[in-house]
């Protein structure tokens, strides 16, 4: 039983990397639905009781079917190139990315010796994978993938929320999955407004000035 | 009771989405605006009995923050009703970038307004965190229309960045709920009713709730528009319509504070008061430090108010991170800002209707544009500074006083400079834009009692407070609870 938990806590990163390896988009959705099909294994693996049969059936529907496929059609109507341009280059990306998986297990580590009910790897994995997904949105340009990397990190706290071995786990669950619908709702609307009015999706060049500026009136 | 007030406004939103015309949408909008406002303080003389199993009650805080709420949302939503309807008539002129643009369909609008309303209710009743970040989750959904209502390049960008930064944030404070549920295990098991974890606090565990706070502030930081996380908040507030600019700054940013100082609470209960208090007082004097920096070379009036929200809000953590005698300074620091702040985004809102731009430099006698706003805009902006007879100047110094009661003398030089320097930059703007001939006048907007007295409303209760604080008011704010009794 142990294994297969750990087995997923491990293609959770392998998948992170993955994605900051990733040069196209489509390659970035299959990570996520790849991450949403272990998340949804998660409930199983604690005890298969009728409510986490039905937590996991509408996970799995959500995150590995649903989401991929909205992106996927998005990734099709933008006229936009299907590479990834990222601020931040795909070896360095790596980089940075095993210098904060260095960290996730230094943090993990600690946090364990406060409550021992938890599982190492798990928060090791999960705080990684917010760390990627946090990762994401800043260091890539178009707001396609910066959606990608939102539901990577809401995928984190949910990891979060199962390693922690909290007894009610039910808030998480119905937290992550209402974030997650509110978020893409509303990031699909305004993805779809920016192609319309830009011809294009990506974020950096909506003006002139490059991100994070202010924007002068003129 | 609790239910009638939360749910209302959602439900009239409901309705209103599916009514056609204006005229009658409007009629719905300030009609439940209005009964709305009679049932927040109409609650004040009832006890109502706590609704969902105690996750909804109206203690003072969240009493306090409704009815302010309400106040303003009734004011914004008459000018609302104008504004809609002047749009309707006069617009697809090219924006300040030379593009035609388009509005929202007008029902969505109002629906999302209405919702909003509702949201705000839920978080100001909220007695649970888990409830509490839903409400907060619900105004993000609600309001993210609101600021797209023109459809421009750049109120585009401004929603983006909206939607992302605060989606960022909740996150973040949902990681938070998740440590005070691990914090609180033994002591709570798992409960996240506050009264429950402020029962327990001193069982917890200390160092997990110190992690927890550090999300909590992060992540409802930036939905306050504390810095560094503030920069979402002068693009959703420059953009969106004056009104949605009103209740942004003092409405949601009231609410999602509200969330800052719960757990605040919960910490202080718990011993690690002088952490969380630290970490509060120095994210307080970062903010009024990088707001004043950012308004001294602004050049649009809108994004000025909206750095100048930056400060207050930073001002208002600062004075919660103080506890003690400091909360009740900080309560009235936050329905002054609300009042205050709502009614000078009105009054941007005709400048910008009156002159056709946003910047401080091309606006020109304002005066002879239209002589009620100017008077309002002059009396705004001493008030928002804190000049003598607004409100805020007496929150401001009851604040200031505490500090310097406690020997924090470097906090206080921190907090005095800023406020300095933004009150010579404001003054600065106004005089730019009261002096000169007014140079683009022809824009066909007339001042109405519906664009006029709303603020008028607004700033009078402020001056009011600042002038006299009745004693019933003093008594329900030093009740407010949350765990600061000392």
């Amino acid at each position: 039983m142990m294994d297969w938990l750990q087995t997923v806590f491990v293609v959770m990163i392998v998948a992170d990397f993955a994605l900051l390896a990733s040069s196209r988009i489509a390659g970035c959705i299959n990570i996520l639905a790849l991450q949403g099909v272990m998340l949804s294994v998660l409930p199983l693996l604690n005890h298969a009781s009728v409510s986490n049969i039905f937590f996991a059936s509408l996970i799995f529907s959500i995150k590995a079917l649903v989401f991929p496929f909205l992106l996927r059609r998005a990734l099709k109507m933008v006229n936009a190139k299907r590479e990834v341009e990222p601020l931040v280059g795909y070896s360095a990306s790596i980089l940075i990315g095993l210098a904060a998986l260095i960290f996730s297990f230094w943090l993990s580590g600690r946090m364990g010796s406060f409550s021992p009910g938890m599982a190492i790897l798990g928060v090791s994995a999960s705080v990684f994978t917010m760390f990627t997904g946090l990762f994401v949105i800043v260091s890539r340009v178009k707001a396609i993938t910066q959606v990608v990397g939102y539901v990577v990190f809401e995928n984190g706290i949910y990891l979060l929320g199962s390693s922690l071995m909290l007894e009610q786990n039910m808030l998480v669950e119905l937290g992550v999955i209402l974030d997650l619908l509110v978020f893409v709702l509303l990031s699909g609307i305004v993805v779809f407004h920016i192609n319309r009015e830009f011809d294009h999706i990506d974020t950096d060049s909506m003006d002139g000035d490059g991100p994070g500026r202010e924007v002068p009136l003129r | 009771m609790i239910f009638a007030i939360v749910l209302i406004p959602m439900l009239a939103g409901a309705a209103s989405y599916f009514v056609k015309g204006d005229r009658s949408r409007n009629t719905i909008l300030v009609s439940t605006a209005f009964l709305h406002l009679v049932l927040s303080v109409g609650s004040l003389f009832f006890a109502s009995a706590p609704a969902l199993g105690g996750m909804l009650r109206f203690d003072e805080a969240g009493h306090l923050f409704l009815c302010t709420m309400s106040l303003l949302f009734l004011c914004a939503s008459i000018y609302a009703a104008s504004y809609i309807r002047f749009e309707g008539a006069a617009h697809r002129a090219p924006d300040d970038d030379g593009f035609i643009f388009a509005d929202s369909p007008k029902n969505l609008f109002t629906a999302c307004l209405l919702f909003f309303c509702g949201a705000m209710s839920l978080v100001c009743a909220a007695q649970h965190l888990g409830v509490l970040w839903i409400g907060i989750e619900a105004t993000t959904f609600a309001s993210a229309p609101l600021v797209y209502y023109h459809h421009s390049r750049r109120s585009l960008q401004a929603v983006w960045k909206y939607v992302m930064i605060c989606s960022v944030g909740i996150g973040f404070s949902l990681i938070g709920n998740l440590l005070v549920m691990v914090a609180f295990s033994d002591a709570a098991k798992g409960s996240l009713f506050i009264s429950d974890l402020l029962g327990s606090a001193a069982s917890a565990n200390a160092d997990i709730l110190m992690a927890a706070f550090v999300f909590f502030l992060v992540g409802y930081g930036t939905k306050t528009g504390l810095a560094p996380m503030h920069s979402w908040l002068p693009a959703a507030h420059g953009e969106s319509p004056a009104f949605v600019s009103s209740l942004l700054s003092g409405a949601l940013l009231n609410c999602a504070f509200l969330g800052i100082f719960r757990v605040h609470g919960i910490c202080w209960s718990a011993g690690i008061g002088s952490f969380s208090g630290g970490l509060m007082i120095f994210m307080g004097l970062l903010s009024a430090l990088v707001a004043a920096f950012f308004m001294i070379a602004q050049r649009d009036y809108k994004r000025m108010l909206a750095y100048s929200s930056v400060e207050h809000m930073g001002m208002a953590v600062l004075g919660a991170g103080l506890g003690g005698p400091a909360i009740v300074a900080t309560m009235l620091h936050m329905i002054n800002h609300s009042l205050t702040k709502g009614m000078l985004f009105l009054v941007s809102g005709n400048v910008l209707s009156a002159s056709g731009t946003r910047r401080i430099g091309e606006v020109k006698g304002l005066f002879k544009l239209s002589p009620a706003s100017g008077v309002l805009w002059f009396a705004g902006i001493l008030a928002i500074c804190g000049t003598p007879p607004s409100g805020l100047f007496v929150s401001e110094f009851l604040i200031l006083r505490e500090v310097f009661s406690r020997g924090m003398y470097l906090s206080g030089a921190l907090i005095l400079i800023p406020l300095l320097l933004i009150f010579g930059a404001m003054s600065r703007a106004v005089m730019e834009m009261f002096f000169g001939e007014p140079s683009r006048g022809g824009s066909g907007w007339r001042e109405s009692a519906s664009t006029i007295l709303p603020p008028l409303l607004l700033l009078l209760v402020s001056i009011f407070l600042g002038l006299h604080l009745p004693a019933p008011l003093l008594a329900f704010l030093g009740k407010i609870g949350g765990g600061f009794k000392l």
